[in-house]
């Protein structure tokens, strides 16, 4: 019973410690310069002004795209379902190619902005097509439009020159390097709004953990839950976008952890998710940073070769259960 | 209140372009056992959906107690009518006691723990179909007999009059078969529920039923008691199956003989040469 405890109460000690690693180190030291009374302020400085607002936005976006692929997973029946699937990230990376393409001159403050659009407009396109029909046809032609969106992306960057092709390139990686301080806190504003609707939203979804017949029964106005998870998704994963550009992976993985150590019900699985997608983001972020500093590798590459091993021992463990 | 639970009138039903439901005019008697019988796609469990307006009626009215099922609305129909689908399905991870939780849904409060109500309903449900001591195993470790009689604490725990349930007995071996129709019986006289059941097999319904329905090709081709309704020539127009009807040698109600097999239909040859 202790353990159990233990296990579910891991990540409300899990985020705090990850919290205070990011904040206090990275390429300077920030612990040995606080330990030094001199240099107490200079530490400070850096922590609060440079630090804060990246880590801040790291745990924002990872737990914005955490919750997205917990809605998604749980609307769909289906845990392939993730923000990355709901063409929201093939969205966003086209519209910032297009955008580059078009006004070569646009500097990358415009990025976020043209995600944010592309994204959106990639989501809602999914939902209307979408309408009516089961799970599965969600993620199969989610599948299709990410296929026909990556394409298109892939013709246009043929199109771009060299110097603006390495922006892209980093942003579509998903980075939070170049971030200034005043979109952290329109990172901060949004996901202050979208991820108690969404937490709220999920209280409502455990109809969906059943069959589509007992889930109607218990609970009429599905369809009506529905529409309101899979714009949220869009709107989650939307934020995450015009932070970091496109992060995949979080969004499949968080829901994943969370369910290993918790209750199926969506209601319960809201909180550890946005604590494990943030954590996972946070981890990303750090490693890609410091680990060969300055250069910086992205934190959605970092993301991928974290995220996969993990993923495939979680999946090799599930199987191992199963089978016993 | 009425002495029909649930009424049809001129109800049909079915997708655009096919018809599965033709007009179909039918009372279901409440506090009693009614079974829906009829060949594969003869429409019984399209009758069920639409009746539990799961599937949506394309002509006609169905009645819930004297009053159209279209104006009762949201979570009030799960308090009166509760549906067990043929196949339901849930995660392997959720323990029988969650499962049997989600049954209070349509009374539970956004936000707020389970009620003393919705406990004192879990744990009765849980009771009568004997998964009490179950309740912290998760569904991926039950045998079948016990998952069924798991998800029909679920549906018990709606504490909802009328109950269907669309061939309950198909995954389940013949003498869990019977446990269940014995379980559901005892319901039937303990609560008062009213259930309507989708069976296949004749003798089961001929035993268990107060009112049989027969269903051909989505028309209604007669309703009555098993002693009244049990005739070959029915069973032959209904399945397009030869038998013969006898008294049960043990039990008040008709036994089935079926007569299909080839065995038999050789002897027939034989003897009439």
């Amino acid at each position: 019973m202790l353990s159990a405890g233990w296990r579910g109460g891991g990540y409300l000690v899990l985020l705090p410690v990850t919290l205070g690693v990011c904040l206090l180190n990275g390429s300077v030291d920030t612990l040995g310069l606080l330990l030094a009374p001199e240099q107490r302020d200079l530490a400070w400085q850096l922590i609060g002004e440079l630090r804060l607002p990246r880590v801040m936005a790291a745990a924002l976006a990872g737990a914005a795209l955490g919750l997205a692929g917990l809605l998604l997973q749980t609307l769909a029946r289906n845990p392939l379902a993730d923000p990355s699937i709901i063409g929201i990230n093939q969205g966003a990376a086209l519209a910032v190619v297009g955008l580059l393409l078009a006004l070569p001159a646009a500097s990358p403050q415009w990025f976020p902005l043209a995600g944010l659009a592309g994204g959106v407009a990639g989501g809602l396109l999914l939902w209307r097509l979408s309408r009516g029909t089961s799970g599965l046809a969600l993620i199969l032609m989610g599948i299709g439009l990410n296929s026909l969106l990556s394409a298109l992306t892939g013709c246009l960057l043929i199109l771009a020159d060299a110097r603006q092709l390495a922006m892209v390139m980093t942003w579509l990686a998903g980075s939070f390097a170049g971030l200034e301080a005043e979109q952290a806190w329109a990172t901060l504003a949004w996901a202050a709004l979208l991820l108690p609707l969404g937490w709220l939203l999920c209280q409502r979804l455990t109809p969906f953990l059943l069959d589509a017949l007992s889930g109607r029964m218990l609970e009429p106005c599905m369809a009506r839950w529905e529409s309101a998870g899979l714009l949220l998704a869009c709107g989650l994963g939307a934020v995450a976008v015009a932070t970091a550009g496109t992060l995949g992976f979080v969004g499949l993985l968080a829901p994943h952890l969370a369910r290993l150590l918790h209750p199926p019900r969506p209601g319960r699985l809201a909180l550890p998710t946005m604590a494990y997608g943030a954590t996972l983001t946070l981890l990303a972020d750090w490693l890609g940073r410091s680990l060969f500093a300055p250069v910086q590798l992205p934190a959605g590459l970092m993301l991928a070769l974290l995220g996969v091993p993990v993923f495939v021992a979680l999946l090799c463990w599930q199987q191992r259960l199963k089978g016993r | 209140m009425p002495d029909h639970a649930i009424a049809a009138e001129r109800l049909s039903a079915g997708y655009r372009g096919r018809r599965l439901l033709h007009e179909i005019s039918l009372d279901v008697p409440a506090g009693r056992i009614t079974v829906l019988l009829g060949a594969n796609g003869s429409g019984k469990s399209t009758l069920l959906k639409t009746l539990a307006g799961l599937h949506p009626a394309q002509g006609g009215e169905v009645r819930l107690g004297g009053e159209p099922l279209a104006a009762v609305t949201g979570r009030r129909l799960a308090r009166r009518l509760a549906f067990l689908p043929q196949q339901p399905s849930a995660p392997e991870t959720l323990t029988v006691g969650q499962l049997v939780m989600m049954g209070r849904y349509p009374y539970r409060r956004l936000l707020l723990p389970p009620s003393p109500d919705d406990h004192r309903a879990v744990a009765e449900a849980m009771a009568q179909t004997q998964v009490a001591a179950l309740a912290d195993r998760p569904l991926g470790r039950l045998s079948g007999g016990q998952r069924q009689r798991a998800w029909l604490a679920m549906v018990l725990a709606q504490q909802a009059e009328i109950l269907m349930l669309d061939e309950p007995t198909s995954y389940l071996d013949l003498s869990h078969q019977y446990e269940l129709l014995n379980l559901l019986r005892r319901l039937n006289q303990d609560r008062r529920m009213t259930l309507m059941i989708v069976l296949h097999d004749l003798n089961q319904a001929f035993e268990f039923a107060d009112h049989l329905v027969y269903l051909r090709e989505g028309r209604l081709v007669a309703e009555g008691a098993p002693a009244e309704t049990a005739d070959p020539a029915l069973i032959e127009r209904v399945f397009g199956l030869a038998c013969e009807i006898r008294p049960h040698p043990r039990v008040d109600c008709p036994l089935l003989i079926p007569l299909a097999g080839e065995a038999n239909c050789a002897r027939v040859r034989e003897v009439k040469a």
